[in-house]
C-alpha cells in the first residue's frame, strides 16, 4: 500500500476533517452517475455508502492492490448497483407471513462463502442461459410488475395463451436447474 | 377457480398485479390445495432463476478492466449481450470510472423538486432508459472538454458526430454543435430534436476574450434557470465544451450562455438560443 493512501485511510478513520473531506468528495463524485436512479432516497444511499466504506476500511479490506481512490470508486459502484437492484426488485406477495416457512430458493447460495457464491452464481447464470430468450423476456416483464393484461396488450397475445406460455417457461427453468444442479433441493 | 386457472396466475399473484377479486380467488384456492401450494414453490423458484444477473462486484471488476472472479468470461459476455439491465448497469459503472479518471470534468448538482417522491423505476424499464449513451450522462447535463466528449463516445461505441462547419446549425443524429458566434450573443433560434442525444457548445476563450474564469448557465424562455450558473473548469486543451443531455429537458425554448467572471465580473460572452422539439 502506498504510504500516502495508508495515511489518508488512517486520518479518515480518525475523523480528521481534511481527510474526511477528500473521501467525501470522492464518494460524491463516484456516486454521481447513479444519482438519477436513486434520487428519491439519495441521502440514505450516501449514508449507506459511507457506512460501507468505513466498515471495509476498519476491517482492513483495503490492502493496497490498487490506489485507495480506485478502491473507493469500486466500493461506491457496487454499493450503488446493489441499491438500484434492491429498489427495482418487486417483492413478491407472501401467502401468509406467519404460516408457510419461506426458504430461500437457493439456500446453497445464501450459506456459501464468497468463492462458493461465485460458483453458484455462475451455475445459475448457466441455468438462465438454458431457457429460451422469449421466456427471459416474459419474466422480465413479470419482474417489472406488469399484469398479464398489460403483457397481453403489449405482446398482442391472448391472455390465456400468454399465461400458458409463462407456465411453460416456469417449467423450463425448473427443468434446466434440475439438469445442471441435480443435487439442489427445491 | 380450478387448479389450472390458479397455477397460471401464480406469477402475477407473486408480483402483486392481480385484480383484488382475482387475487382473493387465488389465495382461497391456495389455502385449500396442497398441490397448488407446491406449484407456488416452483413458481418462486422460477422467479429467482429468471431474476439472475451478473453480480455487481463482477460488473464493477469488468468495468475496471479486470477479469471477474468465479464467472466464466464467455458466460459473462453472453449474458451481458442479451441482458439490458446488466448492460445499462455496466455503463453506469463506466461513467463513474470516467469521473474518477478525469478530474477536469465538472458535475452539475441534481435538481430535486421539494417534497417530490419519485416511484422507484422498475428494472427493465430503467434499463432501457439507461442503456447506451444515456447511461453515460444519466443526469441533467455536465461539462467536459471536447476530448472527453469524444472519449465518452468511444466508450459507448457511439457513432462519430458529423464534422461541423463553423457557424452552421448542426443536426448530426448524436450531437448538435453550437459553434461560437462571431457576434457573441446570438439571437438566432436553432431547432433541435430530442432524438439527438446531446447538444454541445464548444467555446475557445483564448481566441475571443480576456477572461480566464468562466461560468455556464441554461435558462428557459421565461428566463428561469434550468441549470443554475455553474463554474466552468479550465480544460486541458483550451477548448470548453458544454454537453447537455437533451432527453432530460422538456420541449421548449432555451438559452445557453457563457459568462466571463474574472474579479467578480459577470459578462455574457456567448449565448445560443435553441428550440427543443419532440
Amino acid at each position: 500500500m502506498q504510504a500516502e493512501d495508508a495515511d489518508l485511510v488512517e486520518r479518515y478513520l480518525k475523523g480528521e476533517a481534511p481527510a474526511v473531506g477528500t473521501v467525501d468528495g470522492w464518494i460524491a463524485r463516484a456516486a454521481y452517475p447513479y444519482q438519477r436512479r436513486l434520487l428519491h432516497r439519495w441521502d440514505d444511499v450516501l449514508q449507506d455508502i459511507h457506512l460501507e466504506v468505513t466498515r471495509l476500511l476498519m476491517q482492513g479490506k483495503f490492502r493496497g492492490e490498487s490506489s485507495f481512490k480506485t478502491y473507493l470508486w469500486r466500493v461506491v459502484s457496487h454499493t450503488c448497483l446493489d441499491q438500484i437492484r434492491a429498489d427495482s426488485r418487486v417483492k413478491w406477495i407472501e401467502l401468509d407471513p406467519g404460516d408457510e416457512a419461506e426458504e430461500p430458493a437457493f439456500p446453497a447460495a445464501a450459506e456459501a462463502g464468497h468463492g462458493e457464491r461465485s460458483e453458484v452464481k455462475d451455475l445459475l447464470l448457466r441455468v438462465l442461459e438454458r431457457v429460451p430468450a422469449e421466456c427471459r423476456e416474459l419474466w422480465r416483464m413479470i419482474h417489472a410488475g406488469l399484469s398479464y393484461r398489460e403483457m397481453s396488450a403489449r405482446l398482442a397475445v391472448a391472455e390465456g395463451t400468454l399465461r400458458v406460455r409463462v407456465l411453460r417457461c416456469r417449467e423450463k427453468a425448473v427443468a434446466a436447474r434440475a439438469e445442471l444442479w441435480p443435487q439442489a433441493t427445491v | 377457480m380450478n387448479c389450472q386457472e390458479a397455477i397460471e396466475r401464480l406469477p402475477w399473484w407473486l408480483n402483486g398485479s392481480l385484480e383484488p377479486a382475482e387475487r382473493r380467488e387465488v389465495e382461497e384456492h391456495l389455502g385449500a390445495c396442497a398441490p397448488c401450494r407446491e406449484a407456488l414453490g416452483e413458481t418462486r423458484l422460477a422467479w429467482e432463476i429468471y431474476a439472475q444477473h451478473i453480480p455487481s462486484e463482477a460488473l464493477v471488476a469488468y468495468a475496471f478492466d479486470e477479469r471477474p472472479e468465479g464467472i466464466d468470461p464467455a458466460l459473462f459476455e453472453r449474458h451481458l449481450a442479451e441482458c439490458p439491465q446488466c448492460a445499462a448497469e455496466l455503463e453506469l459503472v463506466r461513467s463513474s470510472r470516467l469521473l474518477g479518471e478525469h478530474d477536469e470534468v465538472a458535475v452539475l448538482p441534481q435538481r430535486r423538486a421539494p417534497g417530490r417522491q419519485s416511484r422507484p423505476e422498475r428494472g427493465w424499464q430503467a434499463a432501457t432508459l439507461a442503456a447506451g449513451l444515456t447511461g453515460l450522462i444519466a443526469i441533467g447535463g455536465w461539462v467536459a472538454n471536447v476530448r472527453q466528449v469524444r472519449d465518452l463516445e468511444r466508450v459507448a461505441a457511439a457513432g462519430k458526430p458529423a464534422v461541423q462547419a463553423a457557424g452552421a446549425p448542426a443536426v448530426s443524429g448524436r450531437y448538435v454543435f453550437f459553434e461560437p458566434s462571431t457576434r457573441g450573443v446570438s439571437e438566432e433560434v436553432r431547432e433541435i430534436h430530442k432524438s439527438d442525444a446531446y447538444a454541445s457548445l464548444t467555446f475557445n476563450p483564448t481566441s475571443r476574450d480576456v477572461y480566464h474564469e468562466h461560468a455556464f448557465q441554461l435558462r428557459n424562455a421565461a428566463g428561469v434557470d434550468v441549470m443554475p450558473e455553474s463554474r466552468l473548469r479550465p480544460p486541458n486543451d483550451g477548448v470548453y465544451s458544454v454537453v447537455l443531455l437533451l432527453a432530460s429537458l422538456p420541449p421548449g425554448d432555451y438559452v445557453l450562455s457563457i459568462f466571463g467572471t474574472d474579479n467578480g465580473a459577470h459578462v455574457e460572452l456567448d449565448s445560443h438560443r435553441f428550440r427543443l422539439v419532440p
